[in-house]
């Protein structure tokens, strides 16, 4: 699986996100990774794609790269209309990315998170 | 459905089984289903978490939101059960300072 590389874009709404967590769970025990470490990713995986669904963006872009451990690259990407985002709850995603990956990074334009990107290592 | 809940009148308590993924998706119906019991008798909720799979930062926010509610009225919540990679998200967010927290055995 070495240098592979999987793209995916889910229209940024809640109810994709249990998806995410599927493809990006099943990857990772395909690529070895112990059940901890997987949850691990499911977890970040996860507060990822609620991080930037605060500013109510249209869709997700997703690239999950294999290479000694999984890396993921989140986009942000569009407008969709009417009220506020499903928000973040209080700086605890963030808290819980940091906590969980490897050189995480989150890119804010005007205060708004428009990609995140973290490794996560066996 | 994410929980049922039975009351104990001796106990004056709510015993709670947590059930699947609460995630971004369900969490405001779990927030519903709390508060509205919380509404109907304001006593302690032990939180039995045995087939709790998963739980994301927006139900952790549930349980605390459900929490101030609860100590308005001067009870506690307890969360029992707790399987070790979820107690882990307790743990890194501080909120096993905040619950009473027992974690099952792996």
């Amino acid at each position: 699986m070495s240098g592979d590389v999987i793209k995916l874009e889910f229209p940024a709404r809640a109810e994709y996100i249990l998806a995410v967590r599927l493809v990006v769970s099943a990857i990772a025990e395909r690529g070895g990774f112990g059940i901890e470490d997987i949850e691990d990713l499911k977890v970040a995986s996860a507060e990822a794609c609620i991080l930037l669904m605060d500013a109510s963006p249209e869709t997700l872009d997703i690239r999950i790269t294999v290479s000694e451990g999984i890396s993921l690259e989140l986009t942000a990407k569009g407008q969709r209309g009417g009220a506020a985002g499903e928000g973040s709850e209080e700086g605890l995603s963030q808290y819980l990315l940091e906590a969980l990956v490897d050189n995480c990074e989150i890119k804010e334009e005007d205060g708004v998170v428009k990609a995140v990107s973290f490794t996560k290592r066996p | 459905m994410l929980l049922d809940a039975n009351y104990d009148e001796g106990m004056n308590r709510w015993d709670v089984h947590l059930y699947g993924e609460v995630d971004i998706y369900n969490a405001d119906s779990l927030k519903s289903e709390l508060h509205a019991l919380i509404d109907e008798k304001k006593a302690d909720i032990v939180l039995d978490c045995t087939s709790l799979k998963y739980i994301d930062s927006t139900g952790l926010g549930v349980l605390v939101s459900a929490l101030k509610k609860v100590k308005e009225a001067e009870r506690q919540i307890r969360i029992v059960n707790l399987k070790p990679h979820i107690a882990k998200i307790f743990t890194l967010t501080g909120l096993d300072k905040i619950f009473d927290i027992e974690v099952k055995d792996a």
